[in-house]
């Protein structure tokens, strides 16, 4: 492979790994790792744009012959679902790659045949329902709260996997669960099971937690303690605009509801 | 807090860890690491708050660190990254209440402060 494909080939793998939700070491790292276990010299930058690669190069023979030089390369950021199946099947492609079990070519065959492993859409849906349910056992919710739970977090989340199927915006999206989880507790949990005040509030809150952006914001704060001050302040924006997001659909829905707050 | 409400809220703060690391596409290998990462974390929270009086900031720092050391240890010998097991493990913990009561009494105060002034 030439240098300058390889250099292409370091920086698709560090995009691909920003993608899948990896926090900007692990991306820097691994993709140093990669290059050094092929003889080459990464420096791999990620800015909140655009990734960029620059090599040194040693030199090489064979039908591939080049001198000794350095190249760069750049990744424009493209923003995707997080993955963390294919972040995995990444870190294990780098890692043999490291051991000396995959050449060039090879790592960018596997990485190019990897494809996404998503859930079932319907089982995704009963199972935020019994996870919401067990928010609410947890937070104090009796079962008659824990069933609303179960109702609005399934209603919640099967709008939300409609709407990302549309591939809608990311803001519009959370607003809109947050208002229809907020309707659909209150509604489930004063006409269907009579919920007192306390366990409505439990209801209500916890049909919207499985809303809240942990991956941005865990990620965010890990850059920000580790020396990434650009990242991690990009991705702690991004997650004040999501909750943000969630916050106005609660409070356009508590304009219609007749409660004015937990 | 008697056994059997340990043992209820050992198993009831898996279920959100879990579903939480699935809604990610975590590999369904991982997932039994990420359950017990989830009851681990909700399990030091409750009792350091209810056993040994400290508050919910304090418990829930010293139950993220429980984690971290965990993972730390086992996630080399899975093969996985670290954030893959963390990150769904403390979902069971975070008071997402306060994040969007936060919003909302800022928005309040906003919402008070513009009537207190059309008021003169």
């Amino acid at each position: 492979m030439k240098n300058s494909e390889f250099a292409e080939l370091i920086a698709y793998i560090a995009k691909r790994m920003y993608m899948c939700g990896a926090e900007t070491r692990l991306i820097v790292q691994t993709s140093e790792r990669v290059a050094k276990a092929y003889g080459h010299q990464a420096s791999v930058v990620v800015t909140p744009g655009f990734i960029g690669v620059s090599l040194k190069c040693p030199a090489s023979g064979g039908n591939d012959s080049e001198p000794a030089g350095e190249c760069s390369s750049f990744a424009k950021i493209e923003h995707g679902g997080l993955n963390m199946h294919n972040l995995v099947t990444y870190t294990r492609l780098c890692r043999e790659a490291e051991h000396g079990l995959l050449t060039q070519d090879e790592l960018k065959q596997k990485l190019g045949e990897i494809r996404s492993f998503p859930y079932n859409p319907f089982l995704m849906i009963v199972l935020i329902g019994v996870a919401t349910a067990s928010f609410s056992v947890i937070n104090g919710g009796d079962i008659p709260a824990s069933l609303t739970g179960l109702f609005a977090g399934s209603i919640t989340m099967a709008a939300k996997i409609l709407m990302q199927r549309y591939h809608l915006f990311d803001m519009f999206i959370f607003t809109t669960c947050g208002f229809v989880g907020t309707i659909s507790s209150y509604w489930i949990g004063t006409e269907i099971f009579d919920l007192s005040r306390y366990n409505l509030a439990v209801a209500m809150v916890v049909s919207l937690l499985l809303l809240v952006p942990g991956f941005p914001f865990i990620n965010g704060v890990l850059d920000l303690f580790k020396g990434y001050i650009a990242m991690g302040t990009v991705r702690l924006i991004h997650t004040l605009i999501l909750i943000s997001s969630v916050s106005l659909g609660i409070i356009l829905a508590f304009s219609i509801l007749p409660i004015n707050g937990w | 807090m008697t056994f059997t409400d340990y043992l209820l809220d050992f198993v009831f703060s898996a279920i959100p860890a879990v579903v939480f690391a699935m809604i990610f596409s975590t590999p369904v290998k991982y997932l039994p690491y990420v359950a017990l990462g989830g009851s681990v974390a909700h399990i030091v929270r409750t009792v350091c708050i209810n056993d040994f009086n400290i508050g919910i900031v304090g418990a829930s720092f010293i139950a993220s660190i429980t984690i971290s050391l965990m993972f730390i240890y086992l996630s080399p010998k899975l093969k996985a990254p670290r954030p893959v097991f963390t990150v769904a493990s403390i979902v069971p913990i975070i008071p997402g209440k306060y994040a969007y009561l936060t919003l909302l009494s800022i928005i309040k105060m906003q919402d008070a402060t513009e009537k207190k002034s059309s008021a003169y």
